[in-house]
């Protein structure tokens, strides 16, 4: 199992060069059974990466391009009468795969962006008054343009709280952008990315998630990382139960991809920022839109012990 | 800035009751149109807030400021510059800024000016009522301030409310340490304080009637703790003023420079009285009288407080007592005043009025005069006569004519002690014998809870003075020949029951001091207030050194500073210590104790543990510092990290043994060669155990 997150690793950092802590971070975001969500400038592989990862799960995947006249019939499907059979049939939307890419999800409104909400949480839509599943597992990978940027609608906390992880990329390190540098032109170098996990080992990982051993002195840290969110008044809201058991979940999948069988308080600081930066916002910020570098704050203001 | 600033709901709130907080005592003493000025300044702006109204205009501003300025100034015309105009205006601004409130630092100033306003109230009041309301009021303000500048999910009423009260009550120790410490300096100048038109207490001019009115009141007049054992009761005679001009009717001061506080100052009169024994000294705070003389037992002599003494051993101060007044006396019983009787005083002490109608008193006089061997002989027949004629001690006397003294002494026979130390002098001055009357308290009532004693009005006194060659002036005291018990109980046992007795006082506890518990009460209550009034109000400069001075010696004065350092570091390393803390640690397991130490350990050799690190990053950044104890180091945290966080069942006691050995050997090596003696010294002794 190790050899092949190792391996799946390897193949999406062939793609993404120089990464491999955000790969890390993506494959342990999808191995929790968590949505995702990239968030970073323009031309920094946010695609590139998002496919990789679909790839190398080798999921029945769809990419979702947001723009902003997209509507929540475009993704969800619609029920179009039909002149033969005199019924109205119901023709699925892209949504309906294992896997899907919403491409600058940002960049359309917010009645569509809320059309995913029901996906995200419940894994089921409802179109037309009728409810239907979607395909088992669900991923939403999400990759959106920062704020501040023109012509973007931020997403509501309430959909924020929807992913398990908001990574960033950030620009490559000067060794990565020469051999990026070296190498342009071979387009499109996500189509290279070989299957290495399968739907088996998702379910598998969760199994073994799940058994990972969580002290009571983990546990003390992370109740103690919690209600320094929600007392200091650095922070405009402490972090919900939702957040504090995604950061549960993020921690015992990281544990297990170093190969331990409990999670030690490394593990925690590992995946803390991805997990809760999305779903804080700065205390001196009334309408602050992000939380960054507030997880780095936090980290190094509570003691492990 | 930010055009679209809202003031917060939340905060607007705040700074409005803190307003209200901190006018409204003070609305007592300003006219009714300021008060509703302030009110609708307030609930304009609340309109604001709903968004009913908008900002005034320039026009409008313009208006309302160029009204109330003339209409301050015609209201308070007859007080000129003083202090109640100023404050007012001062009360305007502030409302009237609430009007033009858009940005955040104008609720800034609004609730600093709400912090001044507090501290003028201070001016007018320093109760401990009005201590509490400018704490309450502090906490509102800086409720005001916290709501203000909270911007996020815990901004509510009852956050902010708990964060201005720890802010109010951990700056306590604080303000205690600069109060006591901070040094005392005399203010620069003099706040022109409104002085109240009617006056309390006894007053210059004594006609029959004036004291007993004082009677009907349970007010404080002052309080008097003793250094030592305080006299008997019999002996507490606070001497007032002497009153030796008499009119036919009313007894008065005879208008002289002696009584000007400034020529008193500059030539200090001769001839001071000759005293025997020892001295009682003693301390007084004195209620406000709006009066320029204070109270303190024959003889007397001034050892703290600006206070001087005239020809008449009367006490007075430079300006209307319109606070409370503080001085320290001491006096002896046993004295001689006056032993040689300067002509101008003589001529004085034997003024007759001019037009004179009390015939038969001067007439009784001459007759007991030419029974009498001599002059003291004469005033003990004096004496006799009020004894055994059917003379009435009474609060309630029946009003006098024209000859007062003969109406008093042949006709109603029944008078308070004016009219006993009245009649008594004219008796005195009839015959030649130098003699006037003298004003002020008798006696008091002890409270046992703070040590003192307390005079009240309805203690209100007079008694004579009669001048005796070789003798001086001696006092003689008329009321107490027909009352006796009035001198040697008090003027309660005599009048407890007689009505109009405190009549004025309404329900003043005073007249329920016969149950016994409310008598308690009511004790304890004024013990507070005087030790409040000794101790917090009129501490001054030298009360300072004198504390310092029983806390550090002799040399207090240089340590005052020091003090005033290490108290106020002390305050800020206890707060730095808790912050610092950050709140609660609970109690460890045995092998994260062990981690921590040798966490210390390392800190020693400059490897200090970072807050937030983990145990694996740690041993990485020692491992690559610290080579040579790499190895080591990571087997100690490879067996902390499962002992702490492995999987459970694994934390065997093998495990824990191991971890201990583990981590001794390394500490071992950590360790300075000095403390590693000691840990060894420590490690044998527990194992021998």
């Amino acid at each position: 199992m190790d050899q092949r997150i190792q391996a799946a690793v390897n193949e999406i950092g062939a793609v993404l060069l120089g990464k491999e802590r955000q790969v890390r971070l993506a494959l342990c975001c999808l191995l929790s059974g968590g949505h995702l969500l990239i968030e970073d400038l323009l031309g920094m592989g946010k695609t590139t990466l998002a496919h990789a990862l679909a790839r190398v799960f080798g999921l029945d995947f769809n990419r979702i391009q947001f723009t902003s006249d997209l509507l929540p019939a475009d993704i969800l499907g619609v029920s179009i009468f039909d002149q033969q059979s005199g019924r109205f049939s119901f023709h699925p939307g892209p949504i309906f795969r294992q896997m899907i890419l919403a491409d600058e999800i940002n960049r359309t409104t917010p009645k569509t962006q809320s059309a995913l909400l029901e996906a995200m949480e419940e894994g089921q839509v409802t179109v037309e008054g009728e409810t239907r599943r979607l395909p088992s597992p669900f991923f939403v990978i999400a990759t959106q343009n920062p704020v501040s940027l023109a012509g973007t609608f931020p997403l509501p906390e309430s959909q924020l709280d929807r992913f398990l992880m908001r990574i960033g990329i950030g620009y490559p390190d000067p060794r990565a952008e020469r051999q990026l540098l070296e190498t342009a032109g071979e387009r499109d170098r996500g189509e290279l990315v070989r299957q290495h996990l399968n739907v088996n080992d998702l379910v598998e990982m969760r199994k073994a998630a799940a058994s990972v051993s969580l002290s009571p002195q983990l546990l003390d840290y992370i109740q103690r990382l919690i209600a320094r969110t929600r007392d200091s008044d650095d922070f405009h809201f402490g972090l919900s139960p939702r957040g504090g058991i995604a950061v549960v979940r993020a921690t015992r999948t990281w544990a297990l991809m170093e190969g331990r069988q409990h999670a030690i308080p490394e593990d925690v600081q590992a995946v803390l920022p991805a997990v809760v930066e999305h779903r804080l916002r700065s205390g001196s910020d009334g309408e602050g839109r992000s939380g960054n570098a507030l997880a780095q704050r936090l980290l190094s203001e509570v003691d492990v012990f | 800035m930010d055009v679209n600033y809202q003031i917060p709901r939340l905060a607007l709130l705040w700074v409005l009751a803190a307003l209200l907080l901190v006018i409204l005592p003070g609305m007592l003493r300003l006219p009714l149109w300021i008060l509703l000025l302030v009110l609708g300044c307030m609930g304009w702006r609340l309109l604001i807030f709903a968004g009913r109204a908008s900002y005034p205009g320039k026009l409008v501003k313009a208006l309302i400021v160029f009204t109330a300025l003339p209409l301050t100034v015609l209201q308070f015309r007859t007080q000129g510059v003083g202090l109640d105009a100023a404050v007012c205006l001062l009360i305007l601004g502030v409302v009237f800024k609430l009007l033009e409130m858009q940005y955040k630092r104008d609720i800034v100033i609004v609730i600093v000016l709400a912090y001044v306003l507090t501290m003028i109230g201070f001016i007018y009041s320093q109760t401990i009522p009005s201590g509490l309301h400018a704490v309450l009021a502090v906490a509102v303000i800086t409720g005001a301030l916290v709501s203000l500048n909270r911007d996020n999910a815990r901004n509510n009423f009852r956050n902010n409310a708990r964060l201005a009260a720890q802010l109010v009550l951990q700056s306590i120790p604080l303000t205690l340490a600069l109060f006591i410490l901070v040094p005392r300096i005399a203010p620069l100048w003099t706040m022109p304080l409104p002085v109240p038109s009617s006056t309390t207490g006894v007053t210059d001019e004594m006609t029959p009637g004036d004291i007993s009115s004082l009677g009907r009141s349970a007010e404080l007049a002052f309080r008097v703790s003793f250094d030592g054992e305080a006299p008997s009761h019999d002996r507490l005679y606070w001497r007032g003023l002497v009153l030796d001009f008499f009119d036919g009717r009313t007894w008065h001061r005879s208008g002289s420079t002696f009584l000007d506080y400034g020529m008193i100052r500059r030539y200090p009169s001769e001839n001071r009285g000759v005293p025997q024994g020892d001295p009682v000294a003693y301390d007084v705070i004195m209620e406000p009288t709006q009066q320029t003389w204070v109270y303190g037992m024959q003889l007397a002599e001034v050892t703290a407080g600006e206070i001087v003494q005239d020809r008449n051993y009367s006490l007075h101060t430079a300006t209307p007592i319109t606070q409370r007044l503080r001085y320290q006396l001491r006096s002896w019983s046993a004295f001689h005043t006056d032993l040689e009787l300067p002509r101008a005083l003589r001529s004085r002490a034997l003024q007759m009025p001019e037009e004179d109608s009390n015939t038969q008193s001067a007439a009784l006089a001459r007759e007991l005069r030419a029974a009498s061997a001599d002059d003291m002989d004469y005033v003990t027949r004096v004496l006799r006569h009020y004894r055994e004629q059917p003379f009435f001690y009474t609060l309630n006397p029946p009003l006098l004519g024209e000859a007062s003294i003969d109406e008093f002494l042949f006709q109603t026979r029944e008078g308070f002690c004016e009219h006993y130390a009245g009649s008594f002098v004219y008796l005195m001055r009839a015959v030649g014998i130098p003699a006037r009357v003298v004003v002020g308290y008798h006696g008091g009532e002890y409270n046992r809870f703070e040590d003192y004693t307390m005079v009240y009005q309805y203690n209100a006194h007079a008694w004579a003075e009669v001048w005796f060659e070789g003798e001086g002036w001696v006092r003689f005291d008329p009321t107490g020949a027909v009352a006796p018990e009035r001198i040697s109980q008090g003027v309660e046992a005599v009048f407890a029951n007689q009505p109009g007795f405190m009549e004025d006082s309404g329900f003043s506890m005073m007249r329920f001091r016969d149950t016994q518990w409310l008598n308690t009460l009511r004790l304890r209550l004024d013990a507070i207030d005087y030790a409040w009034n000794r101790w917090v109000v009129s501490y001054d400069q030298d009360l300072q050194l004198e504390f310092l001075e029983d806390l550090f010696g002799e040399n207090a004065r240089s340590s005052l500073l020091w003090a005033l350092g290490m108290s106020t570091a002390l305050i800020f390393s206890v707060a730095a210590f808790f912050l610092l803390r950050g709140g609660q640690r609970q109690l460890r397991d045995p092998a994260t104790r062990g981690y921590l130490a040798l966490a210390a350990d390392l800190a020693a050799m400059g490897l200090p543990r970072r807050t937030g690190e983990g145990p694996l990053d740690y041993c990485a950044r020692v491992s690559a510092e610290r080579p040579e104890l790499a190895e080591s180091m990571q087997s100690v945290t490879m067996l902390y990290v499962q002992l702490c966080y492995g999987e459970q069942g694994v934390g065997s006691e093998q495990l824990r043994q191991e971890f201990r050995m583990t981590l001794q050997t390394l500490r071992l090596r950590v360790l300075s060669r000095a403390r590693r003696a000691g840990l060894v010294a420590v490690s044998a002794f527990s194992r021998q155990r």
